[in-house]
């Protein structure tokens, strides 16, 4: 049997929302942000994306940030949805905690605005190490008034924050830390919105995970953070458990660096681990928020692996990428917050704009939101380039 | 209360030393600046030609190491894949930048894209090895490789996997030296780059080699937290034989004025120069320096520090005579 993890706080941002209730009502809305670039400096500004409604400026007043301490805009991000989680959480001041990041882009927007003048020697030195994703990681831990006394950073292409979640409730396990909080952030750029277009993988309309016409991603970004305790540390000091984080699996494809395996054994072996490690079966699972990021390979090769995995027995599935974009190593924390919500508020999120099932599939995901009804057990797939599949399950605190 | 230790069944490296050599065949670098590449093998034996010709350096430096150590492990394929990189893949990342900044955004390419995420390298090795097992990557800068370290301890300590293949590597290309070269980053330093890989297993080896006892990586408050491990595993000061540190030969504990007067303390970089996960190197060296048959050392601190981040490596001989 896996650990049982309380979660015991959570913060979010990102297109669709900044704070649980705002993302919560916009989800059950059903809101799509997914829109024209207003912030990102690109010149494919026809290419659709879920941005942060607030521009660099706007993200430093919601912080409070001084803007003599120049940040990257994934630090602005992840200090928002960071500082919500240990608010969430009820931690004290000095807490020691672990803090645990996923990312890859770090400061790559501070590189791209600065890279001539760093060639050139024009009195930005200073600035240099921002590129690098473990100072952007420090610069949020600095920003918290817990003391995280270490700090990593895990980097995995689009499943990071997965793996920055899993190795958070290993932490745990081990006895090093007792509290860890973990996620990810990450925020547009244009050295990955140019790297995704180059792939012909963005969609020029809002994405449409798992319809048989669908035609390719929308780039988001966001970050999203929980706080994780063993529950008896949680029980001790009273806090509140949102729900329990019970499984956590990781398998890679060892097939193609952007290619999902066809028949998803990557995926597969990543959910059977994480649900051997809660041990559940799969007709234990209510929902699984699927990675769906509405490409033809990523839908089709997920879609198999379900199936191999569920058979005739299908629970609800859906992709929250139509709503918040997929926010490459950020996703897996948006959507662990979001599965946390669902199942704490009892709903399910329409997997919007799909109408017609894809040949290779046997199963449709859930297109009305379904509300009131008791979810016990959701599995979240997070899927990355490298063929880096990781599968987490967040299970309700009645449920155990 | 002790705790299961890590052995480290075999290790390999490509550096500025001769490519593969035993630690006790390194020659010492110059000690003023400038860029100090790595020597490269020959990697027929390890990259099919067609696959070498599209791998950056760093990709062919850890399939390589990863190779060679898994030979002298007489492991096939490994449970798990763990890599630490600061950088990563950073001459690919540089080379669709430029490409982006100085060209536009129009008609680039996507291979220098693909490859530039950091886990292109341990995602590239499981490819190479048909490895479906776990692949993770750490990326937190001169940290790199002691987050991938611990994840890589605390997966054999719970039993989930009997080894695992731990890889380090960082490149440092002209145009990135030129820009850590500076008052406030590294000038002044010898710069340099490699790719390590160890084999860990926590099943005991049959010829000696060295393990590792404990570790732990800690903002602040490095010597309270050293001696809290330290006494969670009942060593004292007077157990731990060497002291090795991240500094220079004659800074040796410029960082670390903490540690007890009377330690032997000794430095690696003279060896390998300064790249982000060179601790990596100098958890080798001390291997190297564990496992020599006549070595009178028995127990070694490593030490790394970086801004306000220290890290601390117990490791322990098991064969010496």
């Amino acid at each position: 049997m896996g650990g049982q993890i309380a979660i015991t706080g959570a913060g979010i941002i990102s297109a669709l929302g900044t704070g649980l209730e705002e993302t919560r009502r916009n989800l059950l809305s059903g809101f799509c942000p997914i829109a024209r670039p207003r912030f990102l400096q690109t010149s494919h500004s026809e290419i659709p994306c879920a941005e942060v409604p607030y521009s660099d400026s706007q993200l430093y007043l919601l912080c409070q940030e001084d803007k003599e301490r120049v940040l990257p805009r994934s630090a602005l991000l992840g200090i928002i949805a960071a500082r919500q989680a240990e608010e969430d959480a009820g931690l004290e001041p000095g807490c020691r905690i672990a803090f645990i990041n996923g990312t890859t882009v770090g400061g790559m927007d501070i590189t791209e605005r600065y890279l001539k003048d760093y060639q050139a020697g024009s009195g930005y030195d200073r600035l240099i190490p921002l590129h690098m994703d473990g100072v952007m990681t420090d610069s949020i831990a600095d920003s918290l008034s817990c003391q995280a006394a270490f700090t990593d950073t895990v980097s995995t292409a689009c499943s990071a924050a997965a793996n920055a979640i899993a190795f958070g409730a290993e932490l745990l396990l081990s006895g090093k830390y007792d509290v860890v909080m973990a996620g990810g952030t990450e925020c547009l750029t244009r050295y990955h919105f140019n790297g995704f277009n180059s792939l012909m993988i963005l969609d020029s309309a809002p994405c449409r995970p798992f319809d048989a016409s669908r035609k390719g991603l929308n780039l988001g970004e966001g970050a999203g953070f929980i706080v994780m305790e063993l529950p008896g540390h949680a029980h001790r000091r009273g806090a509140r458990i949102r729900a329990m984080l019970s499984g956590w699996g990781n398998s890679c494809d060892a097939f193609h660096q952007t290619a999902s395996h066809p028949e998803g054994r990557g995926a597969l072996s990543a959910m059977q681990k994480a649900l051997a490690k809660a041990g559940l079966k799969p007709s234990d699972i209510d929902y699984v928020n699927a990675h769906g990021t509405g490409t033809q390979n990523n839908d089709l090769s997920e879609g198999k692996a379900l199936m191999e995995l569920f058979g005739k027995d299908m629970p609800m599935v859906g992709s929250t990428k139509c709503y918040t974009g997929h926010a490459t190593s950020a996703a897996a924390a948006l959507e662990a917050v979001i599965s946390i919500m669902c199942i704490e508020n009892g709903f399910v999120p329409a997997n919007l704009r799909f109408e017609n099932r894809d040949e290779g599939l046997d199963f449709s995901p859930q297109t009305q939101t379904v509300e009131g009804v008791a979810l016990k057990h959701v599995l979240s797939n997070s899927f990355g380039f490298g063929g880096n599949d990781s599968s987490l399950v967040f299970s309700s605190v009645s449920a155990l | 209360m002790k705790k299961q230790r890590t052995y480290i069944i075999s290790s390999a490296q490509i550096s500025v030393q001769e490519p593969f050599c035993a630690a006790g065949d390194f020659g010492e670098i110059p000690s003023g600046g400038g860029l100090y590449p790595c020597k490269e093998p020959d990697y027929k034996p390890f990259v099919s030609p067609m696959a070498s010709r599209r791998m950056s350096p760093i990709l062919k430096r850890s399939i390589a190491v990863s190779k060679r150590a898994l030979l002298d492990a007489g492991i096939a394929c490994p449970d798990a894949i763990v890599a630490g990189t600061g950088l990563g893949c950073v001459s690919d990342t540089e080379s669709f930048l430029l490409k982006m900044t100085e060209e536009g955004e129009s008609l680039l390419n996507p291979s220098r894209f693909i490859s530039s995420t950091p886990n292109t390298i341990a995602s590239q090795i499981a490819m190479e090895l048909e490895c479906q097992g776990f692949n993770s990557t750490h990326v937190h800068d001169g940290f790199a490789f002691e987050g991938a370290l611990q994840e890589s301890i605390m997966m054999l300590g719970r039993g989930e996997v009997s080894n695992v293949l731990l890889c380090a590597a960082d490149q440092t290309t002209p145009l990135l030296h030129s820009m850590v070269d500076r008052e406030s980053i590294w000038k002044g330093l010898p710069c340099s780059e490699g790719a390590v890989c160890f084999i860990l297993s926590n099943e005991v080896p049959v010829e000696g080699a060295a393990s590792i006892e404990d570790m732990l990586v800690c903002r602040d408050n490095p010597l309270r937290e050293l001696e809290r491990m330290m006494r969670e595993n009942e060593i004292s000061w007077d157990d731990i034989d060497c002291v090795v540190t991240s500094g220079f030969p004659g800074r040796e504990l410029q960082d670390f004025p903490f540690i007890p007067e009377d330690k032997t303390v000794l430095t690696y970089k003279q060896y390998c120069g300064q790249w982000l996960t060179a601790s990596a190197f100098g958890m080798l060296t001390c291997c190297s320096s564990l496992s020599a048959k006549d070595s009178a050392r028995r127990r070694i601190l490593l030490c790394n520090h970086s801004g306000r981040t220290y890290s601390f490596i117990i490791l322990y001989g098991l064969c010496t005579n």
